[in-house]
């Protein structure tokens, strides 16, 4: 059986400066896995990597066991990889709900359709009325993104990635800038998430991380230094030592 | 084949043509460069030069070397308190906003000239030394041409050594690059553009003036010739004098020898060249802006 | 009710998606267009004006209002869209409504085919790949004078009675009756493709297209056919002059077209259609009274008029006003 997301020995490099050597990584079917490292482990350079922004020297990357390292940002969206964004990139001239019928509209490929009232598809009305019920966004459905906290706005970022219904959900940093209460929220949401959907989180609040993922990797010097189970990984006394800023031999 | 004159006539033609261009442009290009906004009423500041130097000449009779100076601080004046005032607003709006205020203010320009001036088409005289043709072993060069290109010229040369030698031109130069780090450093980007706008619309004037031979003096002056600036501005690349100057000259020649050669096409020639170039390269000949 | 909440508590999905609703402003849009038929016959040749203006803006407000498209030389697609039924009156055939339709195909065409090559640019360069593109066209039509006419204007050619049975009239009531219906088929199908799933998309394509591109959506093809159809819909208010006056000139082609086009749209308001009709009433009826009074300063009023309402109301006159109603209807919700 195939892994959701496969990552084989990928390499990649500027100039002389590796900034990912080898990393291998798996994600079975409804993993939580979470990446955590130190700054500068080349976590923003695997995103990169993983989504498209960035062609990798050497390796592979395998989606549903079909590999996807040469295809386009938005070709790997439509295989059914999604992802949020650190900095807020949502239509913010728009509704929430607009967002969201956006991602849906993109994702059915029902975009370049000229005709029917896309209000009166019932079927579409009804998914988006669930889906935003689900993040708790059903309330703000007609408010206009850039006037909702930056909290909500964070929401919405996750609401239009789920939105393309995706196989494996990248959560670049999603807690980031978030006062504490927004973060228990969005620790409820993911929680609640369908175990249809893998999920890779990468994430400095290391609370959320411990109480949500499963499987925790730790990047250091972008390389692997383990994979394991949150308790595995709090117990090990290398990721104490790159945490507590020791150098690691 | 023409003869060598003809060419060298038309070269002539071509190269003031483009330098009259430049005058105007140049503060267009430079105010571009640091608010980003379109601003469509330009060219009706060299329209207001050029009728203020009519009125100077024809209504009070004075010459025309007279005449320019006093046109164009008239018109830098006038362009500094509508900089003070309407633009104030014209920056405040979003894009479009701003293109049609500027085009609602040319449009005030055109009936104001018009009110004033009438709807005629109107030359200023050449003055009497300026006129009339060098002939030097078959060349007919008239010497109003070869004045309007070593008047331009001159400006050109003064314009570059502003720019890059005073600390105005550095500073300029700065809040063409990036206003916000301009206004970090400490530099007041907005009297810097009062200054570059009112400038602007001397040099507009100058050209507006000094052209008048060429793009003749009428109450829709500011709109008629108002693509062809606008072009010069884009094709050398927003906030960029040299590559203003370059493509100034390169249009005027291209549409003086393109009329010659193929004069039925008449103007196509110069859009047609103007849109190619610009697919190859959206931000024109220098992207420093 | 399918569930138990409170229906009021939550936003309706019609009102939460914002899609162009049929209203009393249509209705009373239909009783103005009837009232000026029956009250002011000596008016019908300026309300046919009217008509075609907004059928124009329109066409504008799609590429503009909805997909964002920046563009000063729209009056590209009126003018290829006037020529193209003048010739096909002069050459083919002279029946009114094959011609429109052939005219928005023509249109439409260069649509894409323009579009392929400017939509790339974005901006500024936008602002000025469109506007010499408009431009390059005007001085093709001017420079092939043996065909098009050049500064005289296309002539000569008869059109048919509408479905073979309304002639076109001295007083111009065919021809009213004939514009108004034209805009009422442009009006309804610019409708259906705004509330689409395209519409929506080119609205997020103006609100953030990076992101758009992401989601998967090829944001070029897109805009392109955005264009193309805006196109075809402007071409066929150029269409229609050119069957209505008789004549298709250079100015059909002309910068201060795509200016007054822009600033009819600006006026009303963009990004909702209504914008257009408000738009195009009060501008035609104001340079047609202004150049009654004044013949020579009408720019005058205009330009006054254009400075006046950017600084005052940025978003048009039905912007200021649907801003009003909107935070009325939500007040009516949440009490």
């Amino acid at each position: 059986m195939s892994f959701a997301l496969e990552i084989r020995n990928l390499k990649k490099a500027f100039g002389g400066l590796e900034v990912t050597r080898d990393v291998s990584l798996t994600l079975a079917g409804g993993a939580r896995h979470a990446l955590i490292g130190p700054n500068g482990a080349g976590k923003s350079t695997l995103v990169n990597l993983i989504t498209g922004v960035l062609k990798p020297n050497a390796g592979e990357i395998l989606l549903g066991g079909r590999e996807i390292g040469n295809l386009s940002q938005a070709e790997r969206v439509k295989r059914g990889l999604a992802r949020t964004f650190q900095v807020n990139s949502l239509f913010s001239t728009m509704t929430v709900a607009e967002n969201v019928a956006l991602a849906m509209v993109a994702h059915d490929a029902t975009d370049a359709r000229l005709v029917g009232d896309i209000s009166k598809d019932a079927k579409l009305s009804a998914r988006i009325e669930e889906h935003l019920a689900r993040l708790n966004l059903a309330e703000a459905a007609d408010r206009l993104v850039s006037s909702l906290s930056y909290g909500q706005q964070r929401i919405v970022e996750v609401a239009l990635a789920l939105a393309l219904q995706p196989n494996v959900l990248l959560l670049d940093e999603p807690a980031a800038g978030l006062a504490a209460k927004d973060v228990e929220i969005l620790l409820g949401l993911l929680k609640g998430l369908p175990t249809t959907v893998s999920v890779l989180i990468i994430e400095h609040d290391m609370d959320l991380v411990f109480r949500f993922a499963e499987t925790i990797t730790v990047l250091v010097d972008g390389q692997v230094l383990l994979t394991g189970s949150p308790d595995a990984v709090r117990k090990d006394q290398r990721v104490r030592d790159v945490y507590l800023g020791r150098r690691h031999g | 084949m023409p003869s060598l004159s003809t060419l060298l006539s038309l070269f002539i033609d071509g190269a003031s043509y483009g330098m009259i261009l430049f005058l105007i442009a140049s503060g267009l290009t430079v105010t571009l460069g640091i608010m980003r906004i379109i601003n469509l009423a330009h060219c009706g500041f060299a329209m207001i030069g050029g009728y203020a130097a009519l009125a100077l000449t024809s209504w009070m009779g004075l010459p025309l070397l007279v005449a320019l100076p006093i046109a164009i601080l008239l018109t830098m004046a006038i362009g500094f308190l509508l900089e003070q005032t309407i633009y104030r607003v014209v920056y405040r709006t979003h894009e479009f906003g701003q293109i049609l205020m500027t085009l609602g203010l040319t449009y005030l320009m055109v009936a104001t000239i018009n009110l004033i001036f009438g709807s005629l088409m109107q030359n200023i005289p050449v003055p009497e030394p300026l006129s009339g043709v060098w002939l030097a072993g078959g060349l007919t060069v008239s010497k109003y041409r070869i004045f309007l290109v070593a008047v331009s010229a001159g400006v050109a040369l003064l314009l570059w050594t502003t720019f890059e030698w005073t600390t105005f031109g550095t500073r300029l130069r700065a809040a063409i690059d990036n206003p916000r780090m301009a206004r970090a450093c400490g530099i007041d980007v907005g009297r810097l553009l009062s200054i570059a706008f009112a400038a602007g619309c001397g040099l507009a004037a100058l050209g507006g003036v000094l052209g008048a031979q060429m793009l003749p003096l009428e109450p829709f002056y500011a709109l008629k010739y108002l693509v062809l600036v606008l072009m010069v501005v884009t094709v050398g690349g927003l906030g960029s004098l040299k590559g203003s100057l370059l493509a100034a000259l390169a249009l005027g020649l291209i549409d003086t020898f393109g009329r010659y050669f193929l004069p039925e096409l008449g103007a196509f020639v110069i859009y047609v060249t103007v849109f190619a170039f610009l697919l190859i390269r959206p931000r024109g000949l220098f992207q420093n802006a | 009710m399918r569930e138990l909440r409170d229906p009021s508590a939550l936003p309706e999905m019609r009102s939460a998606l914002r899609t162009h609703r049929l209203g009393w402003f249509e209705v009373v849009m239909l009783a103005v267009f009837a009232a000026v038929y029956y009250l002011l016959p000596g008016y019908l040749p300026l309300a046919t004006q009217v008509a075609i203006m907004i059928i124009f803006a329109i066409s504008l407000d799609l590429a503009l209002g909805y997909g964002g498209i920046e563009t000063l030389g729209h009056a590209v697609f009126y003018g290829i869209g006037g020529y193209a039924a003048g010739f096909y009156a002069l050459y083919v055939w002279q029946e009114p409504i094959s011609g429109l339709l052939v005219a928005a195909l023509v249109a439409g065409l260069f649509g894409v085919l323009s579009g392929i090559v400017v939509l790339r640019a974005k901006g500024l360069t936008l602002v000025m790949l469109t506007l010499a593109c408009a431009t390059m066209v005007h001085e093709f039509a001017n420079s092939m004078r043996a065909i098009t006419g050049g500064d005289d204007g296309l002539s000569g050619y008869r059109i048919d009675p509408v479905l073979g049975l309304f002639r076109f009239d001295l007083f111009g009531r065919t021809a009213y009756v004939y514009s108004v219906c034209v805009l009422i088929v442009v009006f309804l199908l610019a409708r259906i493709v705004a509330n689409s799933n395209f519409g929506l998309v080119a609205r997020g394509i103006r609100s953030n297209s990076q992101r758009m591109q992401l989601l998967g959506v090829p944001v070029l093809n897109r805009l392109v056919l955005l264009y193309a159809v805006s196109g075809a819909l402007a071409g066929i208010a150029g269409a229609l002059s050119a069957q209505v006056t008789k004549l298709v000139g250079l100015n059909t082609l002309a910068f201060t077209l795509s200016g007054n086009v822009l600033i009819v749209l600006i006026l009303g308001g963009i990004g909702r259609l209504y914008g257009a009709v408000i738009g195009s009433i009060v501008f035609v009826a104001l340079s047609d009274r202004a150049a009654a009074i004044d013949p020579f300063n009408w720019l005058f009023i205009l330009g006054g008029l254009i400075v006046l309402v950017v600084w005052l109301a940025p978003d048009g006159i039905v912007g200021r006003f649907s801003a009003l109603t909107w935070q009325f209807r939500k007040q009516e919700r949440k009490p």
